[in-house]
Order: structure tokens, then C-alpha cells, then sequence
């Protein structure tokens, strides 16, 4: 049986300010396998959001141990760390975040730069991903030009211009009226549909439908695992 | 609620706000603390030298200092012959009097010991030109202009005060000055400088060898503009009545033209150009200081966005807001303006205690040099306009809060932000550009110096004694200074002792006209000026001035031998160009025939220049004042006592002049071009240390509020590394230009300075570019701090924030 693409073993995430300590999440086993669209719920403060920072390895568990690729990434290097991130982690944001002094297409290709991808190259890939979500039209427009659903389609192509083995989505459709919403996650399915791994974490239920599986938390825990029919 | 307690509340919030706010408000303080002390100590400065009041003189504008002209008007010698005076006297409409001056020194005995005092023989209208008020008294009247009169004197103000304790009765009464007795008809105005510091004042006696003298000048000529009439119609007509002159005496004043200068411009004008770029430099650093105090107030505006808006909400209308935000700058200004005062009293404090004693009465107005109203006014009207000016910015930009951005949490308002961080780069690129201009004027100004240090003066520095004496009497050899000199080289550390007219860097000099025979009918302006200098024999050695051909002059050249002169090279090349010098027989001032029988090496002046000097034994030229230089094997200063001693001795009515040490004389040469460099040096420092709290501020800002921006690059797999380099760039974007910018404002400046007689003129181009580096080493060594916690920015940010 192969690998999974992202694994974790007893992962513990503890805040500590003021002497006080939060455990954010408390020994969680999960395993993401290629190709599947996971979808993360539960309430406010069960976790979703530090998980999912622990799967794009923009933080680091307190304990236990993680894999990308079959390789243990729970402790890099900075410098390492933000490599990894670059070369296999595409993410979009609730609120977009595209850097507002760059146009539309910069925006898409500074992940590309950051990997040291040649200019022609690096604006090929950019220009297909802008493509692929129907926004190449736009791609000289600042973000501040853009409606938020354009934004986030943009945030979209970001995320997947550069080929990453996983793509992970924090409150996707958050800032995002239900119209711009459906928009965005079908766009999601159909990457997901075109073979890309995608785990999402949101709070609406209604969003869960487009996963192949839904992962619900509480207290820093797993507490329910279950297929969707998509 | 009424005024009075509104402002009395706001005043307290101000002050709460600010005290919560420490290391921002401290800041600040400082920064403009420091500017308005570098402000305050310059306007004191420039007040004192530039805008010199002359006291004691009515309408100093209008008195001008009359030259007789050969060519330009900076050839011209200061002093006019007599002839000439009195035709310009006698013809002048434009002038509404002219008078002259000559200086003069006395022996004043009376009950006190003698006192030699240095003063003025003036003629009877020189009381008219200057427009003087005696404060007892009268002023000398024409009557008095003759040998036959009876002697009169004029007290100054401080000797009368000091010797005679102010009392009015002195009027009338006989002091003794050079043995003779002077009745003393009233005392000189109170601080009065014009036309120089005098003791004392004596009518000035024309004979009638000096009414014939249309070559020597012996007298300095001044003049008053009439009422109703400019200078330059003055000068017009002088330049008319000079043409008249020189048809009427082809012989002596052909080519000879006359000018006036006003005195303000003549005495003050050198140091003019000298307090511009002080002032300029002050301009420049209190520029400094206000865009750092705009970027900080700034930072404060973006942090109390929300504050504001709460305030708003709250029910606070627009025009409180900004009432608020003035009153915390304004809080602010008086605190930094308070306390910049108190720098500046300091600062011109321990500038007049630099400034050497000698100097304080020549350089006009210095000893008056004080934080005074002028000082005040402009401190307060210059925090005023930037309390208000830099206040403004950020409570109108406060005032524009929108309510709904500002109190979602964290919006930043991507666009303001963007416009914010690109108008606080812009202004960390202004402070770069103005202190890389101000660095590059104090660059130049410490290479001046050294090279004023490295010119050889041409006299050997070691240890000696510099002592001043004038004679009462023409007395002839064996006088009390030769047996003085001769008591001194007894005395045991005692190296050497000279006797001379004139020891180096001393001021004044006596010039002649060297000629060669078959030269005479060449017309007398033709004929350049030397500085005579009259030695002893032991004078080359004693001042360790090379003997560079022949011989220096020896004690057979006694006063019944064979006149002799000594050359110095420049003098020596303008005579005879390539060709050898000794042994040929030069004309001095065109009459008495001498050999030349050596030639030394050149002596520098008070200025830096040579203009050829002529030696000639002082036993064959008699003369009533006399320099001795006593060299000694180690410090001078404990062989004033012992000399003073044995003169009290050797003749008990003659005093020393001036004893100083020949340290102290090259220090005091120093000092002028010493001064410029620290108060440029302190400035530049100033500026520079300003802007590197400046780019940190501004750097430091800018990665605080890209924090978000920061985490999304982290984010999405930029390495640290990427980040620092990120912050730098933005850094390199604003230093190149600014620093490009700046080295093209240093070009005027460079100019400026030059006619202050600070470098040569020349853009400096090594001296410009190393000041670039620097500067921009010092914008990346400031933004290091910011650039390396911008490096370690957490991804996670991109999690927290919203753009």
C-alpha cells in the first residue's frame, strides 16, 4: 500500500503566554492520502486553523511527528522549511492576502520567483494558472482593482501555478458572499477533479459537500472522520 | 465647561498620551532638542558676526572705507596718501565729510604703572563720520590738527573706566603719554569699534612733507554717504575726482582710481559667506530633524487609527480630533524647543571659550555672541511652525479616519498603507540627500584644515616666546631692547633671541616698493608691493628660516656700512624671475639703493599667503617698535616674568606691549579654519547620526507594519534570507537616490564654502563619493536591526492578518 502524502503521529500544539497554556491540538493522528480533498470543520478554537498551519508547515507541533512525501518535516531548518513550503504547499488564504503593490500577475509569480524560476518560464506557468481560473484577462490589474471573489481566484491561481503536491485553503469562501463562495469551491472541486490533493478548513458545512472527506474536530481533537458523496 | 478647562483637559490628555508613548515621545525630544541647539547656537552666531551693530556709530551703513585703486579693488592698499585725502576732501559733494586715521601707540605715566596703550591720531571730523554721541566731553575740532595747539586726547570708554574709574571729572585734566602732557577733552563712546579699538584718540597732524605725498600711503581715509545720496553715486564721483587727479598729476596718480566700501561690508562681508553656510548647515540638519519627527508622527498616526475612530464613534467631532493631535505637538515642540535652547546656551558658551583672547576684539561682535531675543524669537517661531506644520499632517489624515475601516480589526488599508511607507521612504531619502551635502561641506573643510596643517609655515615651531615692545623716543642702537634681548640670552633655557619689525603670522607689516635700477620711470603702480621686514643678525636662525643662497644678514652690516637686503624666493623670483639674485642692487621705494646678499626661504602670513619679503638690517633702518622672539629649550611661558622683570630694570617707563607664546600665535592662526571645521564636523555629525535614527525609525516602521505582507512572502516559501533582502532593497531604493540627490545639493555648497575661503572651489570628487559610501553604509548598518527581524518574520502572520 502506498504512503500517504501527509502524515501526522501524535501531534501536539501548545500555546503558552503569560504562564498560561493552551493546548491547541491534542495527539492528533491523520493521515492525507494523494489526490483526496479533505475537508477540516468544527466549531471556533477546536484547532482547524493551527492544523492546518501544521500541514503547511508554517508552524511546528510541540510534539509528535510529521511526513511530506514520506520525508519527517516535523523539525527544518528556516531556511529549509520555507523551501519545502515553496516547492509542495500552495495555500489560499481567507482573505486573499495578494501583495498590493504587485499587479495580478506578479502576484502569481512571486511564489515561482521565490523557487528561482526563470523569468519566461515563471510567467508561462503564471499565465495558465490565470487562465485555468478565468482571470488572465486581468492580469494587469492591482488587487485593489478586484472584486473579492476575483481576488480570490487569483489567490487560487497562486496557490497551484507552481505545481504543489498539496494545496491547503483556510476559510476559503470567508470573506466571500455565497455567490463568489460557489464560485471559488467549485473551482476547488475541479482541481481536485484535474488530480490535486486539497485539504480545506472551514466552518460551514454546506462547503464540505464538494470533499471526499471530512475531518471534524473539538478541542484540539478528531472527533469524527467521515466520506462525502463528491 | 469653558475654555480654559477644555484646553486644561486636553493639555493633561496630551501629556498622558505622550507619557504612554515614551521611547516614541523621547525620541522625538531628542531629535528636536538637538536641531533646535544646532539652530539656536548658529542664529546666535550669525546674529552676532553678520548683523554686527557697530555700537556707538549712527547709520554705520553709510560710512564708507576710502582705497585708492590700482586695477581691482582687492589689490588696493589699505592706506592713502595724504595728498590725495585732502584733494577727495576738498572736491567731494557725495561725501558730507571725510576724515583719516592713522594708528598709534603710547606710554601712558601717571600715578599708576605705565600702560602702553594702542590708539588712534584721527582728524577733527572722524567724531562727524562716524556720528558719535560723546558720553563727556567734546570732540577734537580743526584748531587742534596742528603742532602748535596745545595736546588734547580723547579717552576710550574702558580705559577711562578702568584707569579712571568713570569719573567725569577726568575732563580738563593732564595724563602724561609719551612724556608729553595731553589734555584729556572728553571719553569715546561705550564699546565703540570704529574705525578700530582704540585707547585713546589724538588729532591727526599733516605737515606739509605729508600735504605733498601723493605716493606714500601714511593715513586711512573714511568717508559718510550725505543724506539723499547712494554709495555708488558717492563712488561715482570719488571715481570722477580720482580721474581729475591723475590729469592733473600724471606722474604719481596716473591709472589711479578710488572706491569706498562700506565698513559692514568690508569688516563683516569676510565672515559673511562664513555664517551662510553656517546657517545653511543649521537649515540643513533642522531638515533632518523635522522629516524624522514627520515619518514618527506618522508611525503614531497609522498606530492611533483605531483610537481615533473610537474617539469618533464615541461622539469627538473632526475639529476636536485635530485640536487634540496640535496640543500633543505642540506639547512636543515646546518640550524639544525648551530644552534645544538650553543646548544652544551650552553650545555658544563653549564656543566663545575657544575662541583665543587675541581674536575675541577682532572678530566683530563675537564677544557679544549670546542665546538672546533674536535667538528666542526664532527658536520659538521656527518649533511653532513645525509643532503646527508637522502636527497638522497626521491630525488632518486622523481626522479623515474611516470609521469602518479603522475598527476592523487589523485592516490596514493596503492602498494608505502603501502610500505611507512610500512617503516615509521618500523622506528617509530627503534626510540622506541633505546629509550627504552637509557631510561632504564638513568633508571638506577637515581636508582644508589638514591641508593648512600639512603647508609648511616656513618658520621652525619649537618653543619660544613672542614679546612686543614700541618705543616712546626713537632711540638708537644699544636702546633698552638690545640690552633687553642681550639680558636674555643670559638667562639660562634660553636658546636664542631676535630682534624684528615683524614675527610671522603678526598682523600688520609695513610694505615698500622693489625696483630695479632702470626702472624708475615706470609708473608707481606699476610697481608691486613687498613686506619689509627689519633683523638682527640672529634672526634666520632663531626662526629656523633657511638660508636658501648668500647669507642672511650679519652684524657687519652695521648702520654706517654698505645697505644690505635679504630676499625671500617669492620676492626674489618676482624680481629676477630664473636669473641669479645675489649680488644684484635693487631700489627700495624707489630711492635708496641696496645689494642683495641672500636669499631665504618663503614665510607664510596670517592668511595662509606670501606676498615677498624684503629683509633689511634693522641696525641700518632705526624703528620704534620692535618684536623679540626668544626661543628657549622649554616651556616659554616661565620666561614672561623674569623678562618683564629686567625690563622694569633696564628702563622703568617702558612696558611690554604683548607677550605670547608662538604656540598660542599658530593656534590663534588656526583657529578661524579649526572653528569652521568642529562647528561644520558637529553638524555633518549631527545630520548623519539623525538620518541612521531615521532610516531605523522609518526601516523599523515599515517592517512593523509589513508584518502581514511579511508573513504572506513567508508564506508562500520566501527564505530568510529573501525577507532581509526584501527590507533591503527597499532601503537601497530610497539611500542610492537620496544619497545621488545629495551629492549633487553638496555641489553649491561646495562653492559657498570656497568663498569662505574653505577649499579650493573644486568639486571633490573622492572626498564626494567616499561620502556616499558612507552614507549609504550607514543607512544599511541602520536598517540591519529592522531587516533582520523582518527576517525572522512567523508565516503565521499570513494566517492572522487581513491586507
Amino acid at each position: 500500500m502506498a504512503r500517504p502524502l501527509i502524515e501526522l503521529c501524535d501531534v501536539r500544539k501548545v500555546y503558552v503566554t503569560d504562564e498560561i497554556e493552551t493546548h491547541a491540538l491534542s495527539g492528533v493522528h491523520l493521515a492525507i492520502e494523494k489526490g483526496e480533498f479533505l475537508s477540516i470543520e468544527g466549531p471556533s478554537g477546536s484547532g482547524k486553523t493551527t492544523l492546518l498551519s501544521l500541514l503547511g508547515l508554517l508552524d511546528e507541533p510541540t510534539s509528535g511527528r510529521m511526513t511530506l512525501a514520506g520525508r519527517d518535516v516535523t523539525e527544518l531548518p528556516a531556511a529549509t522549511r520555507a523551501r519545502v513550503r515553496n516547492e509542495t504547499i500552495g495555500f489560499v488564504f481567507q482573505s486573499f492576502q495578494l501583495l498590493g503593490e504587485l499587479t495580478v500577475l506578479e502576484n502569481v509569480e512571486l511564489p515561482l520567483s521565490y523557487r528561482g524560476i526563470g523569468r519566461t518560464d515563471r510567467r508561462r506557468r503564471a499565465e495558465a494558472a490565470l487562465e485555468r481560473v478565468g482571470m488572465s484577462h486581468r492580469r494587469s490589474h492591482l488587487p485593489s482593482q478586484l472584486s473579492g471573489g476575483q481576488q480570490q481566484r487569483v489567490a487560487v491561481a497562486r496557490a497551484f501555478a507552481g505545481g504543489p503536491s498539496v494545496l491547503l485553503a483556510d476559510e476559503p469562501t470567508g470573506n466571500l458572499d455565497s455567490q463568489n463562495g460557489r464560485v471559488v469551491m467549485e473551482l476547488l472541486r475541479d482541481l481536485h477533479r484535474e488530480g490535486a490533493t486539497l485539504c480545506m478548513v472551514t466552518h460551514n458545512p454546506e462547503y464540505g459537500r464538494y470533499a471526499s472527506r471530512i475531518v471534524e474536530l473539538a478541542d484540539g481533537r478528531i472527533v469524527s472522520e467521515r466520506r462525502s458523496a463528491a | 465647561m469653558n475654555g480654559l478647562d477644555w484646553l486644561l483637559r486636553d493639555l493633561s490628555y496630551a501629556v498622558r498620551m505622550l507619557a504612554r508613548h515614551k521611547a516614541r515621545t523621547l525620541a522625538a525630544i531628542v531629535t528636536l532638542s538637538l536641531a533646535m541647539g544646532a539652530t539656536g547656537t548658529i542664529v546666535a552666531l550669525v546674529q552676532a558676526i553678520a548683523f554686527h551693530p557697530f555700537p556707538g556709530v549712527d547709520e554705520p551703513r553709510k560710512i564708507a572705507w576710502l582705497f585708492e585703486t590700482v586695477g581691482k579693488l582687492d589689490d588696493a592698499a589699505d592706506t592713502v596718501p595724504p595728498a590725495t585725502y585732502l584733494d577727495w576732501k576738498k572736491r567731494s559733494q557725495r561725501f558730507s565729510v571725510l576724515s583719516a586715521f592713522r594708528p598709534a601707540a603710547r606710554t601712558l605715566t601717571d600715578d599708576g604703572d605705565p600702560e602702553r596703550l594702542t590708539g588712534l591720531l584721527v582728524s577733527a571730523d572722524m567724531a562727524r563720520t562716524m556720528g558719535l554721541r560723546l558720553p563727556i566731553g567734546r570732540a577734537i575740532t580743526p584748531e587742534e590738527e596742528s603742532e602748535s595747539a596745545g595736546k588734547v586726547v580723547l579717552l576710550g570708554y574702558k580705559l577711562w573706566e578702568k584707569r579712571f574709574g568713570r569719573d567725569p571729572g577726568v575732563v580738563g585734566r593732564a595724563i602724561v603719554l609719551d612724556g608729553a602732557k595731553h589734555t584729556v577733552i572728553g571719553v569715546l563712546p561705550d564699546r565703540l569699534e570704529l574705525p578700530i579699538e582704540a585707547d585713546f584718540w589724538a588729532p591727526l597732524v599733516l605737515g606739509p612733507e605729508d600735504r605733498q605725498n601723493r605716493v606714500d600711503g601714511t593715513i586711512v581715509a573714511l568717508g559718510r554717504v550725505a543724506d539723499g545720496a547712494t554709495l555708488e553715486q558717492a563712488n561715482a564721483e570719488l571715481e570722477g575726482i580720482a580721474r581729475a587727479i591723475a590729469e592733473e598729476h600724471p606722474d604719481t596718480n596716473a591709472k589711479k582710481s578710488a572706491n569706498g566700501v562700506d565698513v559692514a561690508t568690508l569688516l563683516i562681508g569676510p565672515a559673511r559667506p562664513l555664517a551662510v553656510v553656517q546657517a545653511v548647515a543649521a537649515a540643513l540638519v533642522l531638515l533632518v530633524a523635522c522629516v524624522n519627527i514627520a515619518n514618527l508622527l506618522l508611525a503614531t498616526t497609522a498606530s492611533r487609527r483605531r483610537e481615533m475612530a473610537v474617539r469618533v464613534a464615541l461622539g469627538a467631532s473632526r475639529a476636536v480630533l485635530v485640536r487634540q493631535l496640535l496640543l500633543e505637538a505642540l506639547v512636543l515642540g515646546t518640550l524639544g524647543g525648551a530644552l534645544g535652547v538650553l543646548i544652544a546656551a551650552w553650545c555658544v558658551d563653549a564656543l566663545l571659550a575657544s575662541v583665543p583672547a587675541e581674536l575675541v576684539g577682532r572678530l566683530r561682535g563675537i564677544a557679544d555672541m549670546r542665546v538672546g531675543g533674536v535667538t528666542l524669537a526664532v527658536c520659538a517661531a521656527v518649533t511653532l511652525v513645525i509643532s503646527l506644520g508637522f502636527g497638522a499632517l497626521p491630525a488632518l489624515r486622523a481626522s479623515q479616519t474611516s470609521l469602518e475601516d479603522a475598527l476592523k480589526d487589523g485592516s490596514g488599508g493596503a492602498t494608505g498603507a502603501r502610500g505611507a511607507r512610500r512617503l516615509s521612504l521618500g523622506l528617509v531619502a530627503a534626510e540622506l540627500a541633505l546629509a550627504v551635502s552637509l557631510v561632504t561641506a564638513a568633508a571638506i573643510a577637515v581636508a582644508s584644515y589638514r591641508d593648512v596643517l600639512a603647508t609648511p609655515l616656513g618658520f621652525e615651531q619649537s618653543p619660544a616666546l613672542v614679546v612686543t615692545m614700541t618705543r616712546p623716543t626713537g632711540e638708537g642702537p644699544g636702546d633698552a631692547f638690545t640690552r633687553l634681548a642681550a639680558t636674555a640670552r643670559a638667562m639660562p633655557g634660553v636658546r636664542s633671541v631676535t630682534l624684528t619689525t615683524w614675527a610671522p603670522l603678526a598682523r600688520g607689516y609695513d610694505a615698500v616698493k622693489l625696483q630695479l635700477p632702470g626702472q624708475e620711470s615706470l609708473a608707481d603702480a606699476d610697481v608691486p608691493w613687498s613686506k619689509r621686514v627689519l633683523t638682527d643678525d640672529a634672526y634666520f636662525g632663531t626662526m629656523g628660516i633657511p638660508v636658501l643662497e648668500g647669507r642672511g644678514i650679519e652684524p657687519r652690516d652695521g648702520k654706517d656700512d654698505a645697505r644690505v637686503l635679504v630676499l625671500s624666493q617669492r620676492a626674489a623670483r618676482r624680481l629676477f624671475g630664473e636669473e641669479r639674485a645675489l649680488g644684484r642692487t635693487i631700489l627700495v621705494d624707489r630711492r635708496t639703493p641696496a645689494t642683495v646678499v641672500g636669499v631665504v626661504a618663503d614665510v607664510l602670513d596670517r592668511h595662509g599667503h606670501t606676498m615677498g619679503n624684503v629683509y633689511l638690517p634693522l641696525a641700518q633702518h632705526p624703528h620704534r617698535g620692535v618684536t623679540a622672539v626668544v626661543r628657549t629649550a622649554g616651556d616659554p611661558r616661565v620666561f614672561e616674568r623674569p623678562l618683564r622683570d629686567a625690563m622694569r630694570i633696564i628702563d622703568p617707563g617702558q612696558p611690554l606691549d604683548a607677550v605670547r607664546t608662538l604656540e598660542r600665535i599658530v593656534d590663534t592662526y588656526l583657529w578661524a579654519r579649526r572653528a569652521v571645521m568642529v562647528l561644520l564636523g558637529s553638524l555633518a555629525t549631527l545630520a548623519l547620526v539623525l538620518s541612521a535614527v531615521g532610516v531605523y525609525g522609518v526601516v523599523g516602521h515599515g517592517v512593523a507594519a509589513r508584518s502581514a505582507e511579511l508573513g504572506v512572502r513567508a508564506a508562500l516559501g520566501a527564505t530568510p534570507a529573501r525577507l532581509l533582502a526584501t527590507v533591503a532593497w527597499d532601503t537601497a531604493r530610497a539611500a542610492i537616490p537620496g544619497v545621488l540627490v545629495g551629492v549633487a545639493l553638496s555641489v553649491p555648497l561646495v562653492f559657498a564654502l570656497a568663498r569662505a575661503s574653505v577649499g579650493d572651489g573644486r568639486f571633490p570628487i573622492p572626498i564626494a563619493l567616499g561620502v556616499a559610501a558612507l552614507l549609504v553604509l550607514v543607512a544599511a548598518l541602520a536598517s540591519l536591526g529592522p531587516a533582520r527581524a523582518a527576517a525572522r518574520t512567523s508565516p503565521l502572520l499570513a494566517m492572522r492578518r487581513v491586507s
